[in-house]
């Protein structure tokens, strides 16, 4: 009997004592502002501008895309200023999207990924992106049913997965940005006749931007990055009129270094498997196959070595041939690496195999 | 009053005098018949409780022949009924005849009484089971009267190892209670445990047998049932095969079984007339939907209070929009919504079979609907509270069934105020409480914890009959193989 | 030996020295065994398991010969008083251990989940689960250490979801840190391995417990494999200077971690600890109760009641990240001492002193 009366005495005491004194901060999902996206850009020497886009849930299930802005020297404090502005708290935790200006991200983002990696709520899938133009105008559009978080996080991912960028997000970058022997790269989005595109990937160099390279050279960028690739497309033309599109099944990538850290020279072996997925001069003979694997091979190497040579005169080094040294050399130096690097000579060996050319001959 | 009442009892010493006092005592009760029966010899006097007495009997089998009567001595056998006996104690005398028997007696001698056994049954037929109710599969379920529960048993198991032990249980009510296990299979510690326990036990009424379970479980303050209750007598039957012990209690129709673990209270008797693969997956639903059931609200509250972050991006419009207008925090939310359902279950528990289900039926749709009309409550809880309802309705037991609802509120209350992690440490405060428990000083959660991995054939899944050649470990049986697993295996024509 | 009903079977020695291994440590070693060992810390995961499978071996000499628990061995070998005092150093190591793991976990709580969380009563929560588990005797801990291996295995899956991410070339080239520097961090990390020294006082509850010596090398072997898996998956899934960075990089890998109805997993994942440290609280509450109670002679539930007083005032005192790691040093500084010095001294010295005393005897005879 005491046993009953001191289970239930406690439970009583701990029900009161639990409900007041938890003193944990509730925070129901629909009495605070899901902020999506974040766009930072440098106003001035050291203050920045913070664009924090929110969807507006409507009662009629469709979402309003709002935004706030506000400016300050660091960007939790920026955050306190939007709450400033606006009616529920505002809170990081769905954070899907950070965008940079394109002169903040060339002035260097170092500073601003520091609130990223320290604040807990903040997940390490968010995409980092590029901004060419206003953020705050680019951000202030409705794009579609749902807020830009949402719609950049979607558009990204989306081309992430049919293989049309390199993987990235915020964990990739900063694995990359801490790593020694490789940099990071983000994409750039832009707008074109009112809609948002993904038109350049931005090459950095640690946390500034540098270089970009165009849409057309995401495919020798992809097949080199990843030991292990597929979806990626790639078209070319032949000489007279003759336009081929593949489409990459399997590809895989191999470095040879025999001696690592000097100035031998680096050969990085690609093998791809792929299939046709338009051609456009008549029917498709073995012959003709295989003048199309070797035009595609010279094109490949060709546009990827200029592409690293590219890398090698800005001293960055996106696709992580530092990082194939590091990993053959005991006692890494860094400093000697980035001395040597931009006078090795790297070549592209390539072996195309068109495997499949579609569902008719 | 009870000192005094038993003093008076046993101070009786003229025997005489005291059948007199027996008599007045009948008497006081209008429902006492006594009448004057001249015999050859003597004039009989013929008492008896008319609502406890077959008059077919009396009036077939009895009074015809006291005519014959010459001596008290020689009713035994005249009568044509087995049950005839003299007996000069007046307590004895006064229990028989509450049993139904009747008192013949010769005015003019006192000290023979005779009693003749002449009770009317008023029982109902043996009908399908409704709590347990099996689609395939035997469809009798036990009765109110004891005999016939343990006819039923008896003719599953025409053993004569199979003992009944009897005993009265209840200063009032003077319930005859049986224990029933298979001689040399069942462990005898386990029956001393039962019989000394019930021996022991100090109680005025047991009108049922849920009465025993709660007086004689291993841990009374637990909420968690530690003895199975069942209406079907074979599966009483098969767990005493088993090694287990059963407990029939007259006036009940569902006997006990212990030792036993959690998860058979999960096992539907059922699950041994289907194949084993169909069974196992049943069974394997049904502890997912204990845990959902348990689980979702809770983990709906805290989530949506505190961590909202774990909701993934497609999620969160949905959810959001279905708060939107909502003026409660999630938890009053929630309890609100499980308080409704828990209104409703009472409410058709307690009405007609009929109204009940029409309550169901109109509550559930019109409270529902309105509620979220109203903007009271969000769809997407409704639609978890439902469900979570749902799920704890599989659980076959129906008293483990109200325990499972019953533990979903302090999970409530935990995720409120420590979110995902008043959750987890309600978990952990379950589990202990689970590792604690124990059915007959047997151990509660075996076979995971102690692991035996032999039982775990008939415990989340069912195996083949053909694998459970061994009897489980649980009970510590004496004969420890059910049958030959060498000869089993021998089958000429398949 | 304890009375039979008392004792447990042999193999869940297995789940107990793992149970009590694995507690806040796996959360954020990497940090601390990547400083100087770099990417060759896998290699100081697995030496650091073989010394805890040698000591493990040692007491299981000790502890053989003299089928006693470590109290009545000391009491054996020393007397009363002087061995008194060495067990007591034992018992509050232990507590400590308890402490340490539950201020640790606390403090991941309060920097994940909830910075404004009131300690005092979230402290006296667990402090109350401790002492419901700790009440129902030695077997309802053993169980819930079974439980708390087997319920929350199902994480090491969602270690998988990193994989996609992984560079396993970080891992070469093998050999990459000298002798020294492998020395160094072994030594870190075998705070991860501490507590296993609870054997010592639950010996006596083992059925058959000379069997289940393969047992307890087997519980070791599970927690030197899980934490070679979370290290390479690290190693792969982090930059050297990233790690660097990460105070508990496992629950920094959980955060990758994305699945169509949760994401955000490391909620999830600081969620489900509560099952690994509680029933490492408990063994290590456990064990301090149990050896007080043999040496004082006192009822158990007040010890008990006692050291969970303590157990909750330190956790409440001890306030900043500084502190905590100071105490943690602390622990670990007695630890190493008490397992890698004392051990193999006490097994040396009760191996003389038997052969003395037989001398004696012989002598006598």
């Amino acid at each position: 009997m005491k046993r009953v009366l001191n289970i239930v005495v406690l439970s009583i005491i701990m029900s009161m004592f639990l409900s007041g004194c938890m003193n944990i901060k509730e925070r129901i999902l629909d009495d605070i502002q899901l902020a999506t996206a974040a766009a930072y850009e440098y106003i001035d020497e050291d203050k920045i501008e913070v664009t924090a886009v929110f969807p507006n849930f409507q009662p009629d299930k469709s979402v309003k895309n709002e935004t706030l802005v506000a400016s300050s020297i660091l960007s939790k404090e920026i955050r306190d200023k939007h709450s400033l502005q606006s009616e529920k708290p505002l809170v990081s935790g769905k954070l899907e999207v950070t965008l940079y200006e394109k002169k903040t991200a060339e002035r260097g983002i170092k500073d601003l990924l520091d609130t990223l990696q320290r604040d807990p709520s903040v997940g390490s899938n968010v995409y980092l992106a590029v901004i060419d133009g206003s953020p705050r105008e680019l951000l202030s559009k409705q794009y579609g049913n749902m807020d830009n978080g949402i719609f950049l996080s979607n558009l990204i991912e989306q081309n992430i997965e049919s293989g049309l960028i390199h993987k990235t997000n915020l964990h990739q970058f900063l694995y990359k940005y801490y790593a020694e022997g490789i940099d990071p790269m983000l994409p750039i989005i832009g707008r074109k006749d009112g809609k948002i595109n993904l038109k350049a990937i931005g090459l950095f160099d640690n946390d500034k931007m540098v270089d970009h390279i165009e849409e057309k050279e995401y495919f020798y960028l992809k097949i080199l990055l990843n030991r292990k690739g597929e979806n990626d497309t790639h078209a070319i033309q032949l000489d007279g009129n003759t336009k081929v599109s593949i489409f990459n099944i399997r590809s895989k990538r191999k470095y040879q270094i025999p001696k690592p850290m000097t100035n031998n020279e680096i050969i990085i072996q690609v093998k791809i498997k792929s299939m046709i997925r338009e051609y456009n001069d008549g029917i498709l003979t073995k012959q003709k196959l295989k003048e199309l694997e070797q035009a595609m091979e010279e094109d490949i190497k060709k546009n990827s070595e200029e592409m690293i040579k590219k890398f090698q005169e800005k001293k960055i080094d996106p696709l992580g041939v530092g990082e194939e040294v590091r990993t053959r050399t005991r006692k890494w130096n860094k400093e000697k690496w980035e001395e040597i690097y931009p006078d090795i000579k790297i070549s592209v060996q390539v072996t195309m195999d068109i495997i499949e050319s579609g569902i008719i001959e | 009053m009870r000192i005094w009442r038993n003093k008076r009892k046993t101070d009786r010493s003229d025997e005489d005098h005291s059948f007199q006092v027996l008599l007045q005592r009948l008497t006081e009760s209008d429902e006492f018949t006594q009448f004057t029966y001249a015999s050859r010899s003597s004039t009989l006097c013929i008492g008896y409780y008319t609502s406890l007495v077959d008059t077919e009997i009396l009036h077939r089998d009895i009074l015809p022949y006291l005519k014959e009567l010459e001596i008290m001595n020689a009713l035994p056998n005249v009568l044509p009924i087995e049950e005839v006996s003299l007996e000069k104690d007046a307590t004895k005398i006064q229990e028989q005849l509450l049993r139904g028997f009747i008192l013949i007696f010769d005015i003019n001698n006192l000290n023979q009484m005779g009693l003749a056994k002449a009770s009317v049954e008023r029982t109902r037929q043996v009908t399908i089971p409704e709590v347990e109710f099996s689609v395939v599969g035997p469809k009798e379920a036990f009765v109110e009267a004891l005999d016939t529960n343990i006819n039923l048993v008896r003719k599953r198991l025409p053993l004569a190892d199979l003992v009944i032990k009897e005993m009265q249980i209840g200063n009032l009510s003077k319930t005859r209670v049986s224990v029933l296990y298979i001689d040399g299979i069942a462990n005898q510690e386990n029956v001393n445990t039962v019989v000394q326990r019930l021996s022991e036990l100090q109680v005025d009424q047991i009108n049922d047998s849920s009465y025993l379970t709660q007086l004689i479980q291993d841990n009374q303050n637990s909420p968690f049932p530690q003895l199975i209750d069942t209406e079907r007598p074979d599966r009483i039957a098969s767990v005493l095969g088993d090694g287990k012990i059963a407990i029939l209690v007259d006036g009940a129709p569902h006997g006990l079984i212990g030792p036993t673990t959690f998860f058979e209270f999960f096992s539907a008797f059922e699950d041994y007339f289907l194949n084993w693969t169909v069974a196992s997956f049943f069974r394997l639903v049904r502890f997912f939907a204990v845990f959902f059931s348990i689980l979702i609200t809770p983990i709906y509250v805290a989530v949506l209070t505190y961590h909202y972050e774990l909701i993934p991006k497609d999620m969160l419009s949905t959810l959001v929009t279905s708060r939107s207008a909502i003026p409660l925090p999630p938890i009053m939310e929630a309890v609100v919504l499980e308080l409704t359902i828990e209104l409703l279950r009472e409410a058709g528990a307690r009405l007609p079979t009929k109204v009940g289900q029409t309550i169901g039926i109109v509550g559930g749709i019109v409270i529902g609907t309105a509620s979220v009309e109203a903007g009271l409550t969000s769809n997407v809880l409704l639609i978890i509270v439902a469900l979570g309802a749902l799920a704890s309705f599989t659980t076959p037991v129906y008293q483990m069934g109200n325990t499972i609802r019953l533990i979903r509120f302090p999970f409530l209350l935990m995720a409120h105020y420590i979110g995902l992690l008043g959750v987890a440490v309600s978990f952990c405060f379950l589990l202990i409480h689970l590792l604690r428990l124990s059915s007959l000083g047997r151990p509660f959660l075996e076979p995971f914890y102690p692991l035996r991995v032999q039982d775990l054939k008939d415990s989340l899944i069912r195996l083949p009959f053909s694998m459970q050649t061994k009897r489980p470990i649980q009970e510590q049986t004496e004969d420890t193989m059910r049958f030959n697993p060498m000869k089993a295996k021998e089958k000429d024509d398949i | 030996m304890e009375k039979k009903e008392l004792q447990v079977s042999p193999f869940l020695v297995f789940f107990i020295i793992h149970a009590v291994q694995v507690g806040v440590g796996v959360l954020g070693f990497q940090r601390v065994i990547m400083k100087s060992a770099g990417n060759d810390a896998w290699m100081v995961v697995i030496a650091a398991g073989m010394l805890v499978s040698f000591i493990i071996w040692l007491m299981y000499v000790l502890l053989n010969r003299h089928q006693k628990d470590i109290v009545q061995i000391h009491k054996e070998l020393f007397g009363k008083w002087v061995g008194g005092v060495i067990s007591l150093i034992w018992i509050i190591y232990w507590l400590l251990i308890g402490i340490v793991t539950l201020r640790n976990y606390l403090e991941i709580v309060e920097v994940w989940m909830f910075p404004t969380i009131n300690m005092y009563m979230f402290t006296l929560i667990f402090t109350i689960l401790v002492y419901y588990c700790v009440t129902g005797g030695f077997r309802v801990v053993t169980g819930l250490s079974f439980l708390g291996v087997c319920i929350p295995f199902y994480l090491f899956f969602t270690f998988f979801f990193p994989v996609e991410f992984a560079h396993f070339r970080n891992l070469l080239p093998i050999w990459n840190h000298s002798i020294k520097d492998l020395t160094i961090s072994i030594k870190d990390m075998i705070l991860g391995f501490l507590g296993f020294s609870t054997l010592l006082m639950y010996y006596p509850y083992i059925k058959h417990p000379k069997k289940s010596q393969k047992w307890a090398q087997l519980g070791n072997l599970l927690t030197v494999v899980i934490y070679l898996f979370i290290l390479i998956i690290t190693i792969g899934f982090f930059s050297e200077g990233q790690v660097s960075k990460q105070i508990w990089a496992t629950l920094s890998l959980w955060k990758i971690v994305e699945m169509p109805f949760v994401e955000r997993f490391e909620y999830i994942g600081i969620t489900s600890w509560v099952l690994i440290i509680l029933p490492n609280i408990c063994f290590s509450v456990w064990a301090a109760t149990k050896g007080i109670q043999k040496i004082f002679n006192l009822k158990p539930k007040k010890v008990l009641l006692v050291l969970l007083s303590i157990l909750f005032c330190t956790s409440v005192a001890i306030q900043s990240r500084g502190e905590i790691a100071l105490l943690s040093k602390i622990m670990s500084l007695i630890g190493l001492c008490l397992v890698f010095v004392y051990i193999p001294l006490l097994t040396l010295i009760s191996f003389f002193i038997s052969k003395m005393r037989r001398g004696k005897l012989e002598k006598s005879s």
